[in-house]
């Protein structure tokens, strides 16, 4: 059975459909990376599916927890937030806490989510700290982080409310190039480990490596999915090609 | 001179009450401005609305007008509150409004993505605000409300209209004994003055304290 399991979402931001009817299914264990131009609306797809954007219509379940989109009421409020617990999310622009240092950050979600005491969520954080190979760097605040350091600290956040499927929306695309590497490596390192990911990016390598399927989005609909091999090789739509050929450049 | 020195305990006496006004006014400003400001922010509309009416109306109308209305006005309606409960009430009222819309612009301030951080999270929202978004806020707000402060402070003199003796009343009430009006209000302007700035010095040394960690 999928994990994660989409159906029918629709987004509409004023009078354009962002997202239309998109259904998508991921198997556990399994990587996905979702490729696209600009605009197609990958980032709201990633945000529907915790609802940090609300779809106008549509199903998410994630890990057997079924939300539907609808009018908020405190019941779904709930549910809403169990499914966040369950998914972590990684964001272009790390959106670490800047008054708290890199082991605090970590902390946040157990200590306040999960109520975990000071010392179970410092242990669990540095342990994460570890992993993600910053041990160094724990009492360092974000401002003093390269971005590929905040990126990785922001992996570990997410990681420390140990979810069962990780989104990440563009992980490196904010960062210099000499700093793509290393975060790749922590995303890297944790699907060998079995974790469920969905990956919104254009790292053509990391997703000919990783990805257990590709996904190619264009306004607001799913065109293209199949293997990274089958993709990138031999796209069947003429938009795929383009972009394709574009993104090579 | 040996005015100025006589006068000297009796003033010190009443300013004592002058910050003291000032402060639990203060302390209650913060916490109607915090509740209004998020009203402000909330996406209840009558929220919304009724925190702008609120802010309009105070800031819109004169201190003194608020203080006769909770002093003199409020007996009418049955509530009658002693000189001291009615200045705190009314300036606590005033310091509110103007510290809600420095809340406000500290809050929207705080980029987008604090919040959504911490909704990925599993975070409510009233758990996001208190240990994520309001942190921030505190540096941001800092200087306005260092200002608010001060000028609370000197706003206390307008209580003295409501019989608190409070320093400006209580060196009304030295002249009238001694007809001395330059120089005490002149010894009064320079106690307000040294509250003032030395409030104002204490205020530039938490902002350097609270911008430790900041590098934009
Ligand atoms: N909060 C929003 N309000 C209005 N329009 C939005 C909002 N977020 C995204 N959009 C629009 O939706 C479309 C898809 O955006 P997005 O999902 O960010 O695309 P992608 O991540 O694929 O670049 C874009 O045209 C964008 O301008
Ligand atoms: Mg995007």
């Amino acid at each position: 059975m999928a994990i994660i399991e989409v159906s029918g979402i629709h987004k509409k931001f004023g009078n354009s459909e962002v997202l239309k009817d998109i259904c998508l299914e991921v198997e556990e264990s399994q990587v996905v990376v979702i490729m696209g131009p600009s605009g197609s609306g990958k980032s709201t797809l990633l945000r529907c599916m915790t609802f940090l954007e609300e779809p106008d219509a549509g199903v998410v379940r994630m890990d057997g927890l079924e939300v539907q989109a609808g009018s908020p009421d405190r019941y779904r409020h709930k549910l809403i937030r169990q499914l966040r617990q369950n998914t972590g999310f990684v964001f272009q622009h790390f959106n670490l806490f800047p008054h708290k240092t890199a082991l605090e950050n970590i902390m946040e979600g157990p200590l306040v989510v999960k109520k975990a005491s000071e010392k179970e969520a410092k242990e669990l954080a540095e342990e994460l700290l570890r992993k993600v190979g910053l041990s160094d760097r724990a009492s360092h605040y974000p401002a003093l982080l390269s971005g590929g350091q905040q990126q990785r600290v922001a992996i570990a956040r997410a990681l420390a409310m140990q979810p069962k499927v990780m989104l990440y929306d563009e992980p490196t695309s904010a960062l210099d190039p000499e700093l793509v590497r290393e975060v790749l490596q922590v995303m890297k390192a944790l699907a060998n480990e079995g974790m469920t990911m969905v990956v919104v990016t254009h790292e053509m390598a990391f997703a000919k490596e990783v990805a257990d399927r590709v996904i190619f989005m264009d306004d607001g609909y799913v065109v293209e999915d199949g293997t990274a091999k089958e993709i990138f090789e031999s796209p069947v739509e003429e938009r795929t090609r383009k972009f394709l050929n574009a993104i090579a450049i | 001179m040996l005015l100025l020195i006589d006068s000297l305990p009796i003033l010190a006496q009443a300013a004592v009450i002058t910050v003291f006004l000032a402060i639990v006014s203060m302390v209650m400003g913060l916490i109607i401005g915090l509740f209004v400001a998020l009203a402000r922010i909330s996406s209840n509309q009558w929220f919304r609305r009724l925190a702008m009416a609120y802010v309009s109306l105070i800031r819109g109308t004169p201190l003194l007008v608020q203080i006769y209305v909770v002093y003199y006005g409020l007996p009418q309606v049955g509530i009658s509150l002693d000189p001291i409960p009615s200045g705190i009430l009314a300036l606590s009222i005033n310091a509110g409004a103007y510290l809600s819309e420095s809340f406000r612009a500290a809050i929207e301030s705080v980029d987008k993505g604090q919040m959504e951080a911490s909704f990925s999270l599993g975070m409510t929202y009233p758990e996001a605000l208190r240990r994520i978004i309001l942190p921030q806020c505190i540096r941001t707000a800092l200087p306005t409300v260092g200002n608010t402060f001060i000028g609370l402070l000197k706003d206390t003199s307008l209580v003295s209209v409501i019989t608190v003796t409070e320093l400006l009343q209580s060196a009304s009430l030295i002249i009238a004994r001694t007809f001395q009006p330059l120089l005490l209000y002149l010894e009064v302007g320079f106690i307000y003055w040294v509250f003032s700035t030395g409030f104002s010095m204490i205020q530039d040394r938490i902002e350097l304290r609270a911008a430790r960690h900041v590098r934009k």
